[in-house]
């Protein structure tokens, strides 16, 4: 179920940029609707982002998210769970109150091994550049981070 | 034959030593190898690692390999080339899980200014590191 605006079935899409280079992406309303729903409400949110040191190609937020949602409802602690990403692909962990992309090959990983987190969006554009930016934080260090809305709910 | 080595990084200089004992042939690439330095960036799937990326020669076989780590070893992969340090929780993976590789070498006393250069290169980017002969 989309938000609706004007009588039209309007998906939730958000712009993302990471040092300068800005992709556009969807939200999953339909499938992670009370996460989303707290995301969407936080934005727009910046943050320096620092490259994964366990979960391969995918960098993630080190700022807590205002978001305050009650993950007991969900059997795995998460809304949507995914134990696997792939290249575009949006996750919170609320544990953490953290949101991590991936730009390639990627496994959301800590020293515990691989976890469970809420599949909350995917990048559509062509992410080209945005990887090519993503791959540079491990030689570069912290990069600016925006996620603002791109559409109205 | 005891190869004594030592590492310098961002002011700080740490003793340590190769196993040349258990990794004859890839401690003797390395030791011949020496002096390296490179820049260093943390690894993306194992953890507390970092890796100095340098060219040593590749062996011929693995030796004294190693599935778990402990902070202050020093690892090194065949094909992937290059060393690894230890200086936290970690443990050598990729994108198909944990793969045992040749423990060559440890570091030895207080570590907390390598996990600190870990934590720092991870926030500001490659720095410099050099292994050489002590």
């Amino acid at each position: 179920m989309n938000a609706r605006m004007g009588g039209e079935d309007v998906m939730r899409k958000v712009e993302i940029e990471l040092n300068g280079v800005k992709v556009r992406a969807i939200l999953y309303e339909e499938r992670a609707p009370v996460t989303v729903a707290a995301l969407w409400s936080a934005l727009p949110f910046e943050d320096r982002v620092t490259h994964a040191k366990w979960s391969g190609q995918m960098f993630h937020t080190n700022t807590k998210l205002p978001i305050n949602i009650d993950t007991s409802q969900w059997g795995l602690g998460v809304e949507n769970p995914v134990g696997f990403q792939a290249p575009g692909d949006i996750v919170y962990l609320p544990s953490a109150r953290e949101i991590a992309i991936a730009y390639g090959d990627a496994r959301f990983t800590w020293v515990i091994g691989p976890m469970y987190v809420s599949a909350l969006g995917r990048i559509e554009s062509d992410m080209t550049e945005f990887a090519q930016k993503a791959d540079r934080l491990q030689w570069d260090g912290a990069g600016r981070f925006v996620i603002r809305r791109l559409t109205e709910a | 034959m005891v190869k004594p080595i030592a590492i310098e990084f961002d002011g700080h200089t740490l003793a340590g030593v190769l196993f040349d004992d258990k990794a004859p042939d890839i401690c003797n690439r390395i030791w011949q190898a020496l002096p390296l330095e490179g820049q260093t960036t943390n690894t993306i799937w194992s953890g507390d690692m970092l890796r100095l990326w340098v060219e040593i020669s590749e062996p011929e076989r693995q030796e004294n390999v190693a599935g778990l780590h402990n902070p202050g070893d020093i690892l090194f992969i065949p094909r992937w080339n290059g060393l690894r340090f230890v200086y936290g929780q970690a443990r050598m993976q990729g994108p198909s899980g944990a793969h045992p590789v040749p423990l060559v070498g440890r570091l030895q006393g207080d570590l907390t200014s390598l996990a600190e250069f870990g934590r720092r290169i991870e926030w500001d980017g490659a720095k410099p590191l050099r292994v050489m002969r002590r």
